[in-house]
């Protein structure tokens, strides 16, 4: 499962620091990434970003349409839902055919 | 000419043959009976003279018209010379003329023949070099169709490696992230072991020393005495034996005894323990043990990953606040709803 949540997390990185990982391809470790912590839930990962560390990443660019299309192309047609509380989070299916039985909401 | 000359001359005897002749002239004398006689003969020689002077004048004009003759005719033959020379010269100037017509002609088609020719190695020229245009604009059109065509299949191919390399810097990063996880794995444990190892060689030290004391003990019990520089930690030992030190960390300074002299200095098993529990007690250090760091990130950016059912779990164990929660589960619902 960890495998799991970093190769998504990584992925959505990838998408949207594009440039940089071509530009710093040299130097990739010293590549600026937004910060998170992983929600491993069974139907979806949830990654609460840090606001703090955003790595570049506008929270406009986040909550852009054109954003939550290029991850979802990214993933291999995985659904992702973005959304905005007192911190962004990115929640993305863990299988391509997603219809999972939607999880009981919060307590 | 020479009839003339004969004329002239038959004339002049004749004058002479009379001025010689008697009683003719001014010289002779003349006589009354021979007067008729003499008349006679004057007007014989004046009728001949006559004759002679007519037949002179008819000479004369005679030779005056040949002469006008000759003149004419020299004159008409110099005219006819003349104009046949000019004629001559007429013909040499148009022969020039000619010659230099033809000359210029022969030249004009020289030049014609050159220009001809340079025209039509120029149309040649033109016609090849169109040839070699039209070869070319057609190369150029199959060499620009087949530029497209590559470019199309170099665009096709430039996105599917873009995207391999996206994929595959992606891969990298995982292995990377799982790599680097790993490490740090490594690392913990390795931490803990050298930290287990640390903890075996204190014992081992406290047991040697224990052993030492026992072997080596004295009856004496440890006392505080205040350090001599208010800096250095308290000193913990009987005079006049080294002192034992006790650091801010809680740990002891335990001396070397080299000296016999210091044998009963060697304290005992209990001693040291209790030494080394009241220096435990009373360090300030003591009740500050640090607090081991916080974990490393699991991977670059992405620094916890926790596993749950639901999410009031996250929210239970603070990771997110209830009304986090709930957009979240709500976003996700109406995701699947609008799906």
């Amino acid at each position: 499962m960890d495998d799991e949540a970093i190769l998504l997390w990584w992925t959505i990185v990838a998408t949207l620091k594009q440039n940089d990982l071509w530009a710093d391809r040299a130097q990739p470790d010293k590549m600026v990434v937004p910060e998170a912590d992983a929600l491993v839930l069974p139907d979806r990962i949830v990654f609460i970003l840090d606001p703090e560390r955003p790595g570049g990443i506008q929270r406009s660019e986040w909550l852009d349409a054109g954003t939550r299309a290029r991850l979802e192309e990214a993933l291999g047609g995985r659904r992702v839902v973005i959304s905005e509380a007192d911190r962004l989070a990115v929640s993305v299916a863990r299988t391509m055919d997603q219809n999972p039985e939607p999880t009981r909401p919060a307590q | 000419m020479e009839r003339i000359l004969v004329t002239r001359i038959i004339l002049v005897l004749a004058v002479l043959t009379l001025l010689a002749a008697p009683g003719c002239g001014p010289g002779y004398s003349v006589q009354e009976g021979t007067v008729v006689t003499v008349s006679a003969i004057e007007a014989t020689a004046t009728a001949a003279v006559a004759d002679a002077t007519v037949v002179a004048v008819s000479q004369q004009q005679t030779i005056e018209s040949a002469r006008t003759k000759l003149e004419a005719d020299y004159l008409a033959a110099t005219q006819q010379v003349e104009a046949t020379v000019r004629a001559a010269g007429t013909l040499s100037a148009i022969a020039l003329q000619l010659t230099t017509q033809a000359q210029a002609t022969a030249d004009t088609q020289v030049d014609l023949a050159q220009l001809a020719q340079q025209l039509t190695a120029e149309a040649q020229l033109a016609a090849t070099d169109q040839a070699l245009r039209a070869v070319a604009t057609e190369q150029a059109i199959n060499q620009a169709a087949t530029a497209t065509e590559l470019a199309s299949d170099l665009s096709s191919t430039a996105q599917a490696l873009a995207f391999q390399a996206t994929m595959t810097a992606v891969s990298n990063a995982a292995a990377r992230s799982a790599f680097e996880a790993a490490a740090e794995r490594r690392r913990q444990l390795f931490s803990i072991a050298a930290a287990f190892l640390a903890t075996l060689l204190v014992i081992t030290a406290i047991i040697g020393i224990v052993t030492v004391s026992r072997r080596y003990a004295a009856n004496g019990e440890p006392a505080e005495h205040p350090a001599r520089n208010s800096v250095r930690p308290r000193v913990l030992q009987q005079s006049p034996c080294p002192p034992l030190t006790v650091r801010p960390d809680g740990t002891v300074e335990i001396p070397v005894l080299h000296d016999p002299s210091h044998t009963e200095c060697v304290m005992s098993a209990d001693q040291l323990q209790s030494v080394l529990q009241w220096a435990g007690t009373r360090s300030p250090a003591a009740a500050q043990r640090p607090v081991p760091p916080p974990s490393a990130p699991v991977a670059p950016g992405l620094r916890t990953i926790r596993t749950m059912r639901r999410l009031d779990q996250a929210v239970r164990v603070r990771a997110i606040s209830p009304n986090m929660a709930r957009i979240l589960d709500a976003d996700w619902r109406r995701g699947l709803a609008d799906g």
